[in-house]
Parts: structure tokens; sequence; C-alpha cells
């Protein structure tokens, strides 16, 4: 399952939720990058990539079992 | 002239701190909202200081912080925090110092990171060019700017002993990462031979006049790209240093190195770089304890003491005292005499007393229960085990720990 990610969304509370899976949420950008969001230096990683370009996000789940 | 105000005394330091320093300052509110920034980058570190699990640590002492407390991330990232009452004392502030590296390594180690991670060279680009806006500050300079955030909050000096150093583990992954170079020896010239003189005659006081860190004050003597692989080697080393400091202070050999090697597990499951430092600290002060505590007992011969020794190394272990005179090689009856002459007490008192110093280091220390305890120390019965352990610290194991947390607790707050 893939989705796009909101440009407002609230990331704190979303990496809550990224932690909480029970497997692992990967965000994929049109750079070809795949981030492991249960990796801590990833979530940073977003913060730093959200704030500072418009870069196109795409959200997955390696077998999605949460909505977020 | 009027009297300058904490608002007016926080703005300096924060013009301070950004021009000298390239550190930004940050004021929360009650509910952590953010007044004021300096900070470059103020949006990301924003979040990082929320996603690491800082904010959520320095919001939750209870009466806030009245002493700065270092805090730090899975990533390196470190940060001072102090509460301060502003307004004329009318609304309680969240004041930070930050974000800093300990270590110039740990960005690179983040780069390491990323690179391992085959990540595009935009996301590194990116990292990096917010990260290398983070200002680098070894563990004597950060204790001089929690030094100047107190003076400016309160108008008083702060002892450095009652800096607190983050202890709870903050939310992030365990990474296990690959020494990617070769551990340099760049050893420099850092109060050592006080600070190691200090624990060779067991005598703390000689560390009164010394601004030293222990061991980590000026900087890290490796060099692998992992800020916190780096501040245990260099722990480690100076561990090393200690043993032997305490074993010519007269320490057997075979409890000193006992003693290292647990030190070392110990040192090893930091982390954080702020559990580090008071993992530091703590064992630095029980090498000098144990040196202090040899020096004592110098009239005792060498069979009593490596008795002694024999004791505390195996006090998890059933101890007779026929069992103790036979590892020493003599017959009970003798060496039971000879004991008793020389420590004034009988053997068997001597492992109750041994078993009562290690469970108040188990009750301080773990989350054992009273039952795990007794069992650990071979107590037979939990009654027998509250018993003795009344007897010598004139209260039972479940208010000796009760006591002890709130007088940490009250310690910390004051």
């Amino acid at each position: 399952m893939k989705g796009k990610i909101k440009t407002d969304i609230d990331l704190i509370r979303f990496f809550e939720v990224t932690t909480a899976c029970k497997r692992d949420v990967y965000l994929y950008t049109d750079n070809g990058d795949q981030l492991n969001l249960k990796s801590k230096l990833f979530q940073y990683v977003v913060v730093v990539v959200f704030e500072e370009s418009d870069l196109e996000m795409l959200i997955g789940f390696v077998e999605g079992d949460v909505e977020i | 002239m009027g009297e300058i105000t904490v608002e007016e005394k926080l703005n300096l330091l924060a013009g301070q701190m950004y021009t000298a320093v390239g550190a930004g300052t940050w004021g929360f509110g009650e509910e952590g909202e953010l007044f004021y920034s300096t900070a470059a980058n103020q949006d990301e570190f924003l979040n990082f200081f929320k996603m690491g699990g800082c904010f959520t640590f320095a919001y939750e002492k209870e009466g806030g912080w009245k002493v700065p407390v270092i805090l730090s991330d899975s990533i390196g990232l470190i940060w001072i925090a102090q509460h301060a009452q502003v307004s004329q004392g009318e609304y309680r502030m969240l004041v930070v110092i930050g974000p800093f590296f300990m270590s110039s390594t740990s960005l690179k180690r983040i780069e390491d990171e990323l690179r391992r991670k085959e990540s595009s060279v935009f996301i590194r680009r990116q990292m990096m060019r917010v990260l290398s806006d983070v200002p680098v500050a070894g563990s004597n300079m950060l204790a001089q700017y929690a030094a100047m955030l107190h003076y400016m909050i309160t108008g008083e000096k702060l002892d450095k002993s009652r800096l607190v150093y983050q202890e709870k583990k903050c939310a992030g992954e365990e990474e296990t990462r690959e020494i990617n170079q070769p551990v340099a020896f760049d050893r420099k010239d850092y109060n050592e031979k006080l600070l190691l003189k200090a624990v060779k005659e067991g005598n703390g006081k000689l560390l009164d006049s010394v601004e030293a860190d222990r061991g980590m004050e000026n900087g890290l003597l490796s060099g692998s790209g992992d800020a916190l692989r780096d501040g245990k080697n260099t722990v480690i080393i100076f561990e090393a240093l200690c043993c032997r400091a305490a074993i010519e202070g007269g320490v057997s050999g075979q409890i000193a190195r006992r003693m290292e090697y647990e030190f070392i597990s110990e040192i090893e499951k930091c982390a954080t770089i702020t559990q580090l430092v008071n993992m530091n600290m703590n064992i630095y002060e029980k090498w000098i304890e144990t040196v202090h505590e040899y020096k004592r007992n110098v009239d005792i011969s060498g069979t009593i003491r490596e008795a002694c020794d024999y004791i505390k190394s195996n006090i998890l272990s059933e101890l007779s005292a026929e069992k103790i005179a036979a590892a020493m090689g003599y017959t009970p009856y003798y060496f039971t005499k000879k004991f008793h002459k020389e420590m004034g007490m009988r053997v068997t008192d001597y492992i109750k007393q041994a078993k009562i110093e290690y469970a108040k280091l188990l009750l301080l220390t773990t989350k054992k229960t009273i039952q795990e305890i007794s069992d650990l120390l071979n107590f037979g019965t939990r009654s027998y085990f509250s018993k003795v352990f009344h007897e010598q610290m004139g209260v039972t194991p479940a208010a000796y720990r009760n006591n002890l947390n709130r007088e940490v607790s009250n310690e910390r707050e004051n």
C-alpha cells in the first residue's frame, strides 16, 4: 500500500504512529530514496527534507497494518 | 538604573551564545509552546528536540529543572536546559541552549551512516547542510555553558557536581556500526595525573581544586566516526588507567580486574553521551572508594585481605568459613581464629556484612524485588534477609530503597 504525504502533516505525530507500527514503514522520494521510518536518523532526514524542499514523497508499508 | 531582569539577562546570554558559539537559545512556555529562538534552522532543530525525546524529558520533571540538565538524543545532539521564573516570578519558562555535538566525529558518523544506507546525494547534502550549523562543544565547554545559563537564571554560581546528565534513554533505535578507522590515541594532558593520583591514594579530596570531568574533559581519544563509540573508548581507556592506579594503591589485582571488567560492561550498555558521562563519574568515584577502603585496612595481613577479596568476588555463591579456609589453604580452625583476630569479627559476620553491602547496591541500582535479591545472595528466606539487613542498617530493605529514591529525588530538585 502506498500513499502520498500531505505537506501540512504533523511530523511529530506522524513519527509516533510509524514508530508504533509493528512492521517497517518506508518513505519513498522521487530521488529514489527508500527511507525506513523506524530509523530515528531517517526520521530526522525526513524533517530536513520536508523543511527544505518541494520533494514529492510517497509512504508505503511493507505489509500495511495501521491507518494514518 | 533598575535591576536587570531575568529576561534581559537571558537575552544577553542568547546573543553571546549565538555570536560567540553559534548556538541557539530557546524559550518554551508552560505548555511547551515556543516563545523565541535564536537558532539557525529553527524548524528542523525544534523537531529534532521533540523527536529525540529531550523535550519530553525536560518537561517530565515535576517542579521543573532548578539546575541545568544536559540532554542528548540517539544521533548525538546535545541540549542544555533549565527552568526560569520570568515576569517577576509569575511565569515559568524552559530555557534551552542547543543543539551541540560533543565531537566533530558525530557529524561524520551521520554522513557515513547515510552513505552506508545508500541515501541519495540530495538527502546527504540536505542533511549535512543543516547539521553543519551545529556547534561542537566538549563536555567541559557544555558544563561552562550550563553554568552561564544557571547564573543568568538564578544569579548563583553552579557547583559542577550539581549538573544533571540525562540518564533515561531517548527514543531511538540501536544501530550497530563498524569502526572504519583505526583508533587514534592522541592523548592530551588533561589533569590525568591528578585524577589517577586521587585513585591511587583513595582520596577524592584531591579533586576539590580541579575542574575535571573525570577523563573526558578534553575531548575524545579516538576517531571512529561515532561520538558515542569514541566516548566509550575514551572512558574504557580511562578505566584501564584507574584499574592500574587502584592496584598501585593496594587493591588486589584480581579484584581490580573484576571491577574493571564489570565497569566496562556497564559502559558498553550506555545508549547516549549523557548516560556515559554519568556512568564515568560514578565509576570513577567507586575506584576511589575501593582504594580508600583498602587503605583503611592497612594492618591486615595479605592472607586475610585475600580472603576478603575472595568473599567479595564470590558474594553470589554459597560461602562458608570452611570453604574460604580451604581456598586460602588453611584449616578452618586456624583461619577463623586469624580472621577474627585481624578483622575483629567472625568470618560469617563479615560474609553477612559483604552481602548486605551488595544488597544495598542492588536495591539502589536495580529493580530486582526483595525476594530476588534475597535468593541471589543465598539468604535462604526473604524474612531472614530482611532481619539481617535490619540488624545492620536499622531499616528494612524496602524502606532503605524508598528512602534512597526519595533522597535522590530531593537532591535533584534542589
